[in-house]
This record gives C-alpha cells, structure tokens and sequence, in this order.
C-alpha cells in the first residue's frame, strides 16, 4: 500500500524533475501504478527511485521530442516555503544525472547508497554527481540572494 | 613526520560537499579548514553550499496540491487492478452480482440446452387417440370351441418356436389347414385374412368412446406349452391320443397333431379335472415348458384351452 507521503514525494519528484504539469501528472500516474502493482515487501527506497528514474527517463525522452516548452510550471504546488527560481534556473542547466541525484537526496531525502542502487551506480558516482549538482545549485541560490 | 598535503582551490572546493556532509577523514578535514581560512572565495562557496542545502531542504517542504495526490491515489493499470480485484471481496458491488447473474444465466442456459425436451413425452401422460371401432369380436364368451381357431394357428405360424408371440389386436394370417393336407410346406400357406380382432378403420364414423384399459383387459386364459421331442412320427400321434383320452377335443380347424414343417401342433380343449394327467403324460416324453397367458376368449366353466407345440430335437 503506497502512503499519502510516498505519492506526495512521487509527484514532487516529477513536477522539479520535468517543469511540465501534463508530463509530471502522467508520469506520476505511470509510477504509481507500477508500485501498486508490485508486492507491498517489495516497496522500498530503492524500488521507488528504480521506478521514479526509468519513467523520468521514459518522460524527459518524450518532452525532448516535443516542441520547445514555454514557462516551467508551478500551479501544482499549493504552498512552497521558498521560489522557484533557483530551482528552474538550476534545472535548465544542470544535466539528468545531476538534477536527479541533487532531486533525491537533498530535496527529497533518500539516502546516498539508496540512491546510488536505485540509479544502479556505485555510491561514489552518486555521490559526485550529487556533489556536482549542489554546487551548481548553490551558485544559482547565491545569485537569487543576491 | 609527514608531510602534509597542500590543496589547491580547485581540490578545496571539490571536497566542499564531503566537508559540509561530514565525510571527509580527519586529516582531510582540518587540510580544508586551514585552506579555507587563508582563501575567502572558498569560505563563500562554502556558505553559498550551506545555503543551497537549507533551499534543497525547503524545497522537499513543497505541498502538491491535493486533488492531485487524491487523483494519483487512485491510479491503476491493468497489473494493479488484476491485484486489486483478485479478491472476491474486493469487487464492487455491482460487479460482484452482475458475475452472480451472469452465472445463474450460464446455468440455465446450459440445463435447457442439455435436457432432451422431445423425449420428455415419454414420461408425462399418454395421449388417447380417437379409434372409430366397427365392430368388436373380442369380447364374445367361447361357447363353441370350433368356431375359432384361425387366430391360434396364425400365432404359431408366426414363426415356429416363437412362443411369445402375441397376435391380439393385429391383422393375422390364417393357415389354410385342411384335413387333406399333411404335409403342409414348410413356408406357412397362409393366406391373409382381415382379422376377428377388433378392426380399426379410418373412415367417417361416429365416435366411439375409446375403451379404457380395464375394458380391454381380456378375461380368459390359454395355456400355452412346448416341447422338443426325438421320435415325433412315433410320438406325435400317441399325444393326441391321450388327448382325446382324457376327453380333449380340437379347438380349431385343424386336427390334434397338425404337421407344421417338422413340428406338430395341437389345439384343444380340455376338462379342467384332467389338466394335470395330460401334463404327466407329456412329461413321460419329455421336459414341458408352461405358459398361462391371458386371453381375450373365455372359455365355458371346467374346460381349458391349450396350445401345445412340439418340435423335433
């Protein structure tokens, strides 16, 4: 069984990770299914960031094949502590790899070696890659202060 | 003791994020922490870092609205429904008892389509049909044993040794036995006549009411016996010699001991007093085989009718 806060961190996944209402929504649709369908033992970190990558990667394939998006879109949100700013400036320039594993781990939570096996790579490379991510992330949360 | 290691800038900020988490070893640590004390663009990339991780951690604080959590709630495919529903008790409630008539439905249709509804006649009530009678001979007391004998030869000229046979109530054939023939061919002479029994015809009548069993059950009896005897040219007229002895007289046309092919036939009456002395006389001759069947004619108190046919071994 998929609690309130697991769908809340699936479609928080989706809605940083693609910008794009309609794609997160079907690709949130997608991933809970697939997990509802999967024995309840079976449900844990690494089963949930195995699924939240492969449909990620499924969506971000298909939004590259669309025409040019207009403004990343935030009505899915009803409140947010802090702007999105950052975050969008963060998310056109940062790659896949970076924005998924900083996505995970700081945003969202999940422990390095959960990620590093949910991604299937080794933790070190989890590890750069979120440390990559953070800086380049920090450079745009520095200028928003600014 | 060792020397120590010197970073560079670029070293110093590319273990910034194992510094803030807590991952660096102690050496490394204090090798960072004494670099950036001495540069000032790596302390402020490091609090820009730190900042970047209260965002990061804020940002996870986002609420998604909640229709949208509610429509995900409810998102399924076709494994996950498969999973849901696979229990009976899961279903909805209109599913559970359309499947319930459906079910009822497959059944019935299958025991309508596999009771064989045509031969169910059989077992209900038998339909009477209209029979116009014109005349009725069955029913007339035997007073005069001589008057009848076509049916009874008829019967045994149905087929030698068929015993069982029954002639009532169908058209017969009349042997043609006369007192010159002695040896009649071995296919029955015989030449169709309409029959004494009741005749049925279809033609324009006035109804009658159509007899109830019971009506038609016949009354009389006649015994019926058969033997297999070696000898029957020696044998066969000393039979109907104790016959008559025992005050026995034909029925019939044909006389005691009528040759039929190879077999003899004899039909007669006979004082009922005297029945059992003919039956040990038969006996001396060999095994008899006894039949009383009923029939339709009576005859006169004290007598009894008999059939007797013999047959060569």
């Amino acid at each position: 069984m998929i609690s309130d806060e697991q769908v809340r961190r699936i479609a928080l996944f989706f809605f940083l990770s693609l910008m794009d209402e309609k794609a997160a929504l079907q690709a949130s649709d997608k991933a809970v299914a697939q997990l509802k369908s999967k024995n309840e033992s079976a449900l844990d970190d690494q089963a949930l960031i195995r699924v939240l990558w492969q449909n990620f990667e499924q969506s971000a394939k298909q939004m590259d094949r669309r025409p040019a998006r207009g403004a990343p879109e935030t009505s899915w949100a009803s409140s947010s502590p802090v702007s999105f700013r950052p975050w969008i400036k963060f998310h056109q320039e940062a790659g896949k790899n970076e924005l998924v594993a900083v996505l995970l781990s700081r945003v969202l939570g999940f422990k390095e070696e959960s990620i590093a096996s949910g991604l299937g790579v080794s933790l070190g490379t989890a590890r750069h890659r979120i440390s990559k991510g953070m800086r380049l992330l920090s450079a745009h949360v520095k200028r928003e202060r600014a | 003791m060792p020397k120590r290691r010197k970073l560079s800038p670029f070293l110093c900020r590319e273990m910034l994020y194992e510094y803030e988490i807590g991952l660096l070893d102690p050496e490394r640590q204090s090798a960072v922490e004494e670099f950036m004390q001495a540069d000032a663009d790596c302390r402020e990339e490091l609090e820009s870092l730190r900042a970047a991780f209260g965002y990061a951690e804020q940002l996870g604080q986002t609420e998604v609205r909640l229709d949208i959590v509610a429509h995900l709630r409810e998102a399924e495919n076709a494994v996950s429904l498969s999973k849901k529903y696979a229990s009976w008790r899961n279903w909805p409630e209109t599913l559970r008892w359309a499947s319930v008539a459906l079910m009822v439905s497959v059944v019935v249709a299958a025991f309508v389509a596999a009771v064989p509804w045509n031969q169910l006649q059989k077992f209900g009530p038998v339909q009477q049909t209209t029979v116009l009678k014109l005349a009725d001979l069955t029913g007339a007391v035997e007073d005069d044993s001589e008057a009848e004998p076509e049916s009874e030869v008829a019967e045994d000229d149905q087929g030698s040794g068929d015993w069982e046979v029954d002639a009532e109530g169908s058209p017969v054939q009349v042997a043609e036995a006369s007192e010159g023939r002695s040896q009649p061919q071995s296919e029955p002479d015989a030449t169709p006549v309409p029959s004494p029994t009741p005749v049925t015809m279809a033609v324009a009548a006035t109804p009658t009411p159509v007899p109830t069993p019971k009506e038609a059950k016949p009354k009389g009896f006649v015994y019926r016996a058969f033997m297999n005897l070696g000898n029957l040219e020696e044998i066969g007229p000393k039979i109907a010699e104790h016959i008559v002895e025992l005050g026995g007289a034909k029925a019939g046309e044909v006389e005691l001991g009528w040759k039929r092919g190879a077999g003899r036939y004899y039909h007669f009456s006979l004082p009922e007093e005297n029945e059992e002395k003919l039956l040990e006389k038969l006996r001396a001759y060999g095994p008899v085989r006894m039949s009383k069947d009923p029939h339709p004619r009576v005859m006169p108190p004290g007598q009894v009718r008999f059939i007797l046919w013999i047959e060569p071994l």
